[in-house]
């Protein structure tokens, strides 16, 4: 017997699999104000993006500023900036109530069943998520930028992950790095393995 | 064996292991976790991202067999060591202790690191039930590479009496040792274990219950932050809450993250310190593996039990409050330290007996440092130096609501025209606001006994602290000798962000040594006076040592800058190195 084949390969459906081909499912979901949002109804976009929300987070509530501002940036080129919770312990009134004290305007869709954050592989919050209109392919996933991490931050960002993947979906280039590890706050997702 | 029979095996080990909640689909995906090693280094596996693998041989003292691999796991250290691999041990007994440890350690004469695997925690995660085991993993993606044996099965794998290296372990040691492991690279399990013995159960297996066992412990170590309105992002306020936020609350306990203000529990005991007992480490992420079930009580003391927040003058109206000037705290970033000298209107001396402070914001102020400043300091945003401080006077440090109030027969001298000079770090939550932040006063009517004084043993400045880009382990150490006979009453280290570990020890007279505290773990972010339960008497003659630990790698999180070397300096990219002595001396006629 070779040596390679004592090396088994167990499952392997986790971080690497998704680091291939991904595509977005569509989804319908209301938002904080009520207000409901269908996925594929948003296929006239350059590019949509999605920030994973969760109350409490420090590194998304830190995010937040950065995200808005990348939101006046890159409107007028047709990005679709969006929030999703898909956390078990927040529901409409609190998701609300956050929006209010971090002066969030961005819709935080709520995903109260978690089936969407289920179907795009959520582990943290704070993750971004480029997906083109195109396809519905998740060609970036990952922090933001390089600037937060746990319980501390950097003065300023080296890296601009999410700027930087912008540029290049519009400009039809391929992106370096299309997959890097998200830091922020684990979810709950207890039925994640049940489907 | 086939390689069917095989795969049937280690699903079979894997299935009684705990569901490791936060990690992918891919069972070799483990969470990440920090342990303190037998001489009380603390060993984080996201922290040892420049290793090329993190190798450990699991150890128990009763286990006799495991001295015949000692030698033989020498040797696989002396053949790969310098190819960048960790080489550690790991007791995961609950029949072991620290102390038992350390003579086995002691006995056979083994120099590895062995980590204490006390709540038995991290041999649950790992499917670790064997004493003898090796385990390889990747600190980068946090997978475990190899599990098996240390050697090939006697008889097997060359010629008799040649030690030979399970080759699965050997394949995995070098495509390791070239980079060549990737996210995609499956686990590799070795032959048979020799020379192991089964780990000894744990005490107790059972699922905990929610209301009489899990929410006394939250309610015991985590809600005095984790309040609504408290600097503890989010309240732990409902079952619910506790549920949703139950895979963070593991990883936090697993890297000892949570709580804050760690100290190592075996040296000497600081009544601020955040101590959590393996027992409630255990039952925490016990019930989180569980999937964190509800229960049967139709109570949820959570929602019962929450202590409010304290804002009031716990020891009646004060001598004196001092108004902190406000401070606009913005959206995100990183805020420097606040200074501001304030005067004080007292025309006489004054003997402080104790101190409260209560912040304007909970959520922004992350810590005070309240000193006594000379007359001439000026009045105003300047940091205060060795050169005008007279005295420290108290700090503030979340959850610390409460008065500080100083040891009988002592108190903070404030001589008549002397100023209080203040530093505040606050940090930043997402949305702007504005701090106020009150400090009340107690005076003694008569002076006391004792003045209670603080010293700094220092020596950042004259070019003598400089941390190579990329260091690790940068090592620092400074001493100070006992003139006179001195009661210890409080220890704070100071570094900025790469400061990794800090330790006080003593050298008494008689040449006997004791560690005073140690602080495995050093985070900027939580820098409080820790309080010695019982102080101590240092006669004259001791020497105090400190010793410092940084590390300037990018898998210290938060390091400002890797790649350039960091000097000493007041600002917070730049570094310090200070042991912080609180005492009296109780012999002198001052």
């Amino acid at each position: 017997m070779s040596r390679l084949s004592l090396i088994i390969a167990v499952g392997l459906l986790g971080a690497a699999a998704t680091a291939l081909a991904e595509r977005a499912e569509n989804f319908t979901l209301r938002d904080q104000d009520g207000v409901t949002h269908e996925l594929y109804g948003l296929k006239d976009a350059e590019a949509v993006v999605i920030m994973i929300q969760g109350n409490g987070c420090p590194i998304v509530r830190n995010a937040w500023p950065v995200y808005r501002q990348l939101r006046e940036t890159y409107r007028a080129e047709g990005v679709e900036f969006l929030m999703l919770n898909s956390n078990l312990q927040d529901d409409a009134t609190s998701v609300r109530r956050e929006a209010e004290t971090f002066k969030i305007d961005a819709p935080i869709l709520l995903d109260e069943k978690q089936s969407v954050g289920e179907s795009l592989n959520l582990i943290r919050t704070a993750e971004v998520l480029l997906i083109d209109p195109g396809t519905w392919e998740i060609v970036y996933r990952g922090p933001l930028d390089d600037r937060l991490t746990y319980e501390a931050q950097k003065p300023a960002a080296t890296e601009h992950y999410l700027r930087d993947a912008l540029d290049a979906v519009l400009a039809g280039r391929p992106i370096e790095t299309p997959r890097r590890e998200a830091l922020g706050c684990l979810i709950n997702l207890p039925h994640r393995h049940a489907h | 064996m086939s390689r069917s029979k095989r795969l049937v095996l280690f699903a079979l080990s894997l299935s009684i292991a705990p569901l490791i909640v936060q990690a992918s689909d891919n069972p070799a995906v483990i969470g990440d976790f920090g342990l303190i090693d037998h001489r009380g280094t603390q060993w984080t596996l996201s922290r040892l991202g420049q290793s090329r693998g993190v190798v450990i041989l699991t150890q128990a003292n009763s286990c006799a067999q495991n001295i015949d691999l000692l030698p033989k796991y020498k040797l696989l250290r002396t053949t790969w060591e310098d190819r960048g691999f960790e080489f550690l041990m790991m007791n995961s007994s609950p029949a072991d202790d620290l102390e038992s440890v350390r003579r086995t350690a002691a006995v056979y004469d083994i120099d590895f690191p062995i980590l204490l695997d006390e709540s038995q925690l991290v041999a649950e995660t790992l499917a670790v039930t064997h004493a003898g085991e090796v385990l390889v993993l990747d600190p980068r993606s946090r997978r475990l590479l190899y599990r098996g044996p240390l050697t090939a099965a006697s008889g097997t794998g060359g010629p008799r009496g040649v030690l030979k290296f399970d080759a699965s372990l050997e394949g995995v040691m070098a495509a390791a040792a070239e980079g060549k492991v990737d996210a995609t690279a499956a686990m590799a399990v070795g032959g048979a274990l020799e020379n192991a013995c089964t780990l000894p159960t744990p005490r107790s297996i059972h699922v905990p219950d929610y209301a009489t066992e899990i929410a006394p412990v939250l309610i015991d170590n985590c809600t005095r932050c984790h309040v609504e309105g408290g600097i503890g992002p989010f309240p732990m306020n409902r079952y619910l809450a506790v549920r949703g936020w139950a895979p963070m609350i593991r990883e936090v306990l697993m890297t000892k993250r949570m709580p804050p203000m760690q100290v190592d529990p075996h040296y000497n005991r600081f009544e601020n310190a955040s101590y959590i007992s393996n027992d409630d480490v255990q039952a925490l992420v016990r019930w989180i593996d569980a999937g964190a079930p509800r229960g049967d009580s139709a109570v949820d003391p959570l929602e019962q039990r929450v202590k409010p927040l304290q804002t009031k003058w716990q020891l009646g109206e004060p001598d004196y409050i001092v108004d902190v000037p406000a401070f606009e705290v913005p959206a995100t970033g990183v805020v420097n330290y606040f200074n501001h000298t304030i005067d004080l209107p007292f025309e006489e001396d004054r003997w402080v007996r104790a101190v409260q402070f209560i912040p304007g914001d909970t959520r922004v102020l992350h810590h005070l440092l309240a000193y006594v400043a000379s007359p001439d300091t000026p009045v105003g945003e300047l940091a205060v130096s060795e050169d005008n401080v007279a005295d420290f006077l108290e700090g503030y440090a979340p959850g610390k609501m409460d008065a500080t109030t100083f040891p009988v027969g002592t108190g903070v001298f404030i001589g008549r025209g002397e100023k209080l000079a203040m530093q505040m770090h606050y940090t930043t939550i997402g949305t702007s606001v504005t701090d106020r932040t009150r400090l009340g006063l107690y005076f003694y009517d008569e002076p006391p006994e004792h003045k209670y004084q603080t010293h700094s043993i220092s020596h950042w400045s004259g070019g003598v602290l400089k941390i190579p880009p990329g260091e690790a382990n940068h090592r620092m150490n400074h001493n100070y000798l006992v003139k006179e006979d001195m009661m210890l009453y409080a220890l704070r280290p100071h570094m900025h962000f790469r400061g990794k570990a800090f330790r006080f020890s003593a050298v008494y007279p008689d040449q006997s040594t004791e560690v005073l505290m140690n602080v495995p773990r050093y985070d900027f972010k939580w820098q409080p006076t820790y309080r010695i339960t019982e102080p101590k008497l240092l006669p004259a003659g001791t020497r105090i040592i400190i010793d410092g630990v940084y590390d300037n790698s990018p898998y210290h999180p938060g390091n400002p800058d890797p790649t350039v070397m960091a000097l000493g300096g007041l600002q917070s990219w730049e570094e310090m190195f200070i042991g912080y002595i609180t005492y009296t001396l109780p012999n002198s006629s001052e």
